[in-house]
């Protein structure tokens, strides 16, 4: 359950329509034709935590979507790099040392 | 003899003799590349062997520069400032003017803005394009927004004129806002200085995107000098093929600014899995790496990604490893009553998955402590309603019988679903009713329920009452109104069935399957009224059933309607009749007049004198058959359609043709023979079958065709009675080729079907073995059975009272009869365990005549007897029976 909220950067706490809202954003800053697979786990998560009884649905039974321990294991690991920060120009300026005028 | 010189002072000595140009060229080589402390070093050595060299002073400014910057970002505050001072020194010796154009472009790298403007402004040649050094300005412009130093440039300089469009996407920039910002500098040429930055927006926005193949697209299109030098460098390596981010050492800042330093998460799954796979897993160590990594996925937390990770490890326990709830890991890294709800809920989802005995203590356990994961009420009733559901579905599922499952059980699951039934059968209907109280939105429930429901005959009323909730919560679906309609039709209510597909028809209009069977629905009602003779009300359904115009049931409308006619003028519209057909092709004369004998036969209160006037009209016409071709004969004979089953009881129509049997299976060969013989097989029409196989295999060289047909005729003959065991398929099996196999496993598939017992286990599994050894599949169940047989056999043949007058002799041999299955050992066994004990006993023709004349003489009896003399006198009637006590 924690993987979905992860990949939609989201906390378990949030509410039905914050992650409606934040799947909105996904999917447009994620097209399909322009990132496959992200739109895929995008939707997956959405799919999982779109309302009460899916939530609940997916805390109960979330591990039956799952073969083996290694693949669920590494989905959860790497569930924040599908979502990539964004940083914005100045955090890489001063990460850089160039933010000086 | 001179001593061999070591490889480092072949090294110093090759250093010496470098000459200074090669020197600075190697040093500029090295800043590029972001290398400041080499590039020191080969320009010391330079200034070394001459200190008055062109262009050194800028060089050595510019490393010193970059140095300081890179031990500034290193937090190393003093030592940069002792860099930047070595700087400065370097700094008043340069004459920006005889700069080449590449150390010009180092120098003012490292300058503030406004300088750097300033000096390009004055310096010689400044109105000639020069791509790198305005590149270089852009960047510090975007670094620095001093603006304001644009004022030293002429009005229409790029720098300049492009400012005005880069100013308000630097706002989106700061924000990470990196596809708005690029869509912002779409205005930017290709040839302006701040086209690099259109670039790196994209090239920000792939990598946000997850879109490697974007972002290795934009940033080959980045030039070498662009200022964020170190940050292309870590997007590339990201975006490398093969490459996952394994970090060296600890994080750079601008891994930290991207939070791409995951390889320290990786590590530790990597670890985790090592750690878990030992035999025994190696549980000190997941104690020991669960915590870090916990945090490491999620720090905000830790606790719930561990009980992700928990979860994780648990699915192991599928595959037989300790369950979690054994594994004392759990309860030193959870708080107690949370370890024991995650690991109940873990044990729930792996026992049923991993088909191991069906059980409900996980499910209670889960129950029982799910509000410390749900604290919410309105959720926990959620969770009720799923887990109950659940336990329905991988109990229907895995096979799990309620007898054999024990009372015990039956009994937890009814204190769940808080009702008592008084039958054990029902018991997963029983927990999908109780599901739906709860969650009454789950559509898919519903429909299981109803499945769940069919099977059996008593529940009738219950299916109506779901079925009519399910329509009254779901007021789009059409479903349960045609489900509906169907349960209606069954028990003759048709105008309650037609009211549910027009309500069915009017949810969804243009779903043609409900318009067909709105269609059969009035023809249904219009066969009823037929029968009745009340011709006029069924003329008034046949023209409403016309009046929707359905494609498909143009030939069974046209069947309907002159049986309509048949029946209501008798032999006088034979006439009519005639002239209709001879309007049709010849095919369609044929299967015609043939489903409308099927349908007359089927009718009650026809004349005989019609059904013989039909029957007399088809033979008339058996010479049209020579102009069919092979798939309009198999079209002929082939039986109707499934969807008709309401308007044509029986389905079969090769019985009407049994007399033509002979003559059309002459007339066709190879696939479409096996297509009518699946057909006739169909109909228990094994003889025409068997002669014609019989008459094809004389004196006809071996083929694969040959094999196919000598395999039928092996099962034809077990069917009969006539041969036992394995030996006459092997011999055909054994010496087919590959491709032959697969088409004698897809026949066996097909023929099972018309078998049962052994025989259908066997061609099911394509494993002819069991024939030779039929007990197998009882031994779990009855062990010895083998060596009871003959005296069960005995037993039953032995039934002489079963057919005497007096009740208490019928009463006596009937408990015989109970006493054999007890000793046999075959009671609350699986259905279809019992379905192959009874094959045993209906295995030879002359045993299943005598247990069919038992059946016959106890049929008035039916209700007293057990479920499994049931089945053994009444294998094919479904029903209700009574617990033997």
């Amino acid at each position: 359950m924690l993987t979905h909220y992860l990949v939609l950067g989201l906390s378990p706490q949030a509410s039905t329509e914050e992650v409606r809202q934040r799947y909105l954003q996904l999917v447009r800053e994620n097209p399909p034709s322009r990132a496959p697979e992200y739109f895929q786990k995008i939707t997956a998560a959405y799919d999982a935590l779109k309302d009460e009884r899916a939530r609940v649905a997916t805390r109960l039974f979330g591990t039956l979507q799952y073969a083996d321990l290694e693949m669920a294991l590494m989905d959860l690991v790497r569930a924040n790099a599908s979502r990539r920060k964004s940083p914005g120009l100045r955090a890489l300026l001063d990460a850089e040392g160039v933010l000086d005028g | 003899m001179t001593r061999k010189r070591s490889r480092r002072e072949r090294k110093l000595e090759h250093k010496k003799r470098t000459p200074s140009s090669q020197l600075l060229q190697q040093g500029r080589q090295k800043l590029e590349e972001g290398d400041p402390r080499q590039a020191l070093d080969y320009f010391k050595r330079a200034q070394r062997e001459d200190g008055s060299l062109k262009g050194l002073n800028v060089l050595l400014f510019c490393a010193y520069s970059q140095r300081a910057r890179q031990l500034a970002t290193k937090g190393m505050t003093s030592e940069a400032a002792a860099m930047r001072k070595l700087a400065d020194e370097q700094y008043a010796a340069i004459d920006p003017q005889a700069l080449s154009d590449g150390d010009f472009v180092r120098y003012v790298r490292h300058l503030k803005t406004a300088e750097a403007v300033q000096i390009y402004s004055s310096r010689p040649g400044q109105q000639e394009p020069a791509p790198e050094v305005e590149q270089t300005l852009a960047d510090q412009l975007v670094a620095s927004r001093r603006w304001e130093a644009l004022a030293m440039l002429g009005q229409d300089h790029p720098l300049r004129r492009d400012a005005e469009i880069v100013k308000p996407a630097i706002a989106l920039m700061d924000a990470g806002d990196w596809e708005q910002a690029g869509t912002a500098l779409a205005g930017i040429s290709r040839r302006s200085p701040f086209a690099p930055w259109r670039i790196f927006c994209k090239a920000m926005a792939c990598f946000g995107a997850g879109d490697d193949v974007g972002l290795r697209q934009a940033l080959d299109r980045l030039p070498k000098h662009f200022m964020l030098s170190q940050t292309v460098n870590e997007l590339r390596s990201l975006c490398a093929p093969g490459t996952k981010g394994m970090p060296k050492g600890r994080p750079t800042p601008v891994q930290q600014a991207l939070e791409t330093e995951t390889g320290d998460k990786e590590q530790l799954a990597a670890n985790l899995i090592a750690a878990l796979r030992q035999d025994p897993p190696r549980w000190y160590q997941v104690e020991r790496l669960l915590p870090p990594l916990a945090k490491a996925i999620y720090p905000e937390d830790p606790v719930e990604a561990c009980v992700a990770l928990l979860e994780i490890i648990g699915i192991g326990g599928r595959q037989g490893s300790l369950p979690l709830s054994s594994i004392p890991v759990m309860q030193r890294l959870l708080p107690q009553d949370l370890a024991r709800a995650v690991a109940a809920r873990v044990e729930l989802v792996n026992q049923q998955v991993s088909h191991r005995v069906w059980t409900v203590v996980p499910a209670t356990t889960y129950l029982a402590h799910q509000d410390v994961e749900f604290p919410d009420t309105r959720q926990q009733a959620l969770v009720r309603a799923r887990i109950l559901e659940f336990l329905a579905r991988s109990g229907h599922k895995g096979g799990a019988c309620p007898h054999c499952v024990g009372a015990q059980v039956i009994k937890t699951l009814w204190d769940l679903t808080g009702e008592h039934s008084d039958n054990p059968e029902m018991i997963f209907a029983d927990l999908m009713l109780a599901s739906l109280e709860v969650d009454p939105d789950n559509r898919e429930g519903y429909r299981f329920l109803v499945e769940l429901l069919r099977s059996e005959a008593s529940a009738r009323p219950k299916v109506e009452r779901v079925l009519t909730e399910m329509a009254s919560r779901f007021k789009d679906d059409p479903d349960p109104c045609v489900e509906l309609a169907a349960l209606y039709f069954t028990r003759n209510a048709y105008r309650k069935a037609e009211a549910a597909l027009e309500e069915a028809r009017r949810r969804a209009p243009h779903d043609e399957r409900i318009l067909d069977k709105q269609a059969i629905g009035y023809l249904k009602s219009a066969d009823h009224s037929r029968n009745r003779k009340n011709y006029a009300l069924a003329e008034h359904d046949l023209q409403r059933a016309e009046a929707l115009r359905r494609r498909r049931l143009a030939p069974i409308l046209l069947v309907k309607r002159l049986g309509l006619k048949l029946m209501s003028d008798g032999g006088g519209a034979m006439a009519e009749v005639e002239r209709k057909l001879r309007s049709l092709s010849t095919f369609d004369q044929l299967r015609t007049l043939v489903l409308l004998i099927l349908d007359l036969t089927a009718a009650n209160k026809v004349e005989q004198l019609t059904l013989a006037s039909l029957m007399k009209m088809l033979s008339s016409k058996r010479d049209m058959l020579d102009q069919l071709d092979a798939s309009e004969v198999i079209g002929l004979l082939a039986p109707v359609d499934e969807d008709f089953k309401l308007v044509f009881p029986d389905l079969q129509v090769a019985p009407v043709l049994a007399g033509w049997a002979t003559r059309l299976l002459a007339m066709v060969e190879d696939d479409h023979l096996i297509a009518i013989f699946d057909i006739l097989l169909a109909c228990q029409n094994r003889s025409a079958v068997r002669t014609e196989i019989s008459r094809r295999l004389k004196g006809l060289a071996t083929s694969d065709q040959d094999a196919l047909l000598r395999f039928y005729l092996a099962v034809i003959c077990h069917l009969d009675g006539e041969t036992y065991g394995s030996q006459s398929f092997e011999a055909i099996v054994d010496a087919a080729n590959p491709a032959l196999k697969e088409r004698l496993r897809a026949a066996a598939a097909r023929l099972a079907r018309h078998t049962h017992g052994p025989l259908r286990e066997a061609l099911q599994q394509f494993n002819f073995d069991i024939l030779d050894s039929p007990f197998t599949s009882l031994e779990e169940v009855s062990p010895g059975f083998e060596e009871l047989l003959p005296d069960l056999i005995g037993l039953l043949n032995d039934t002489s009272g079963l057919f005497s007058d007096d009740e208490d002799d019928q009463t006596d041999e009937l408990e015989d009869l109970e006493e054999m299955l007890d000793e046999a050992g075959v009671r609350g066994a699986p259905l279809p365990v019992l379905q192959d004990f009874v094959g045993y006993f209906r295995s030879t023709p002359q045993q299943r005549r005598e247990l069919d004349q038992i059946a016959r003489a106890v049929e008035d009896k039916y209700d007293d007897l057990s479920r499994e003399l049931r089945v053994l006198l009444f294998p094919k009637r479904k029903g209700r029976s009574r617990q033997r006590r």
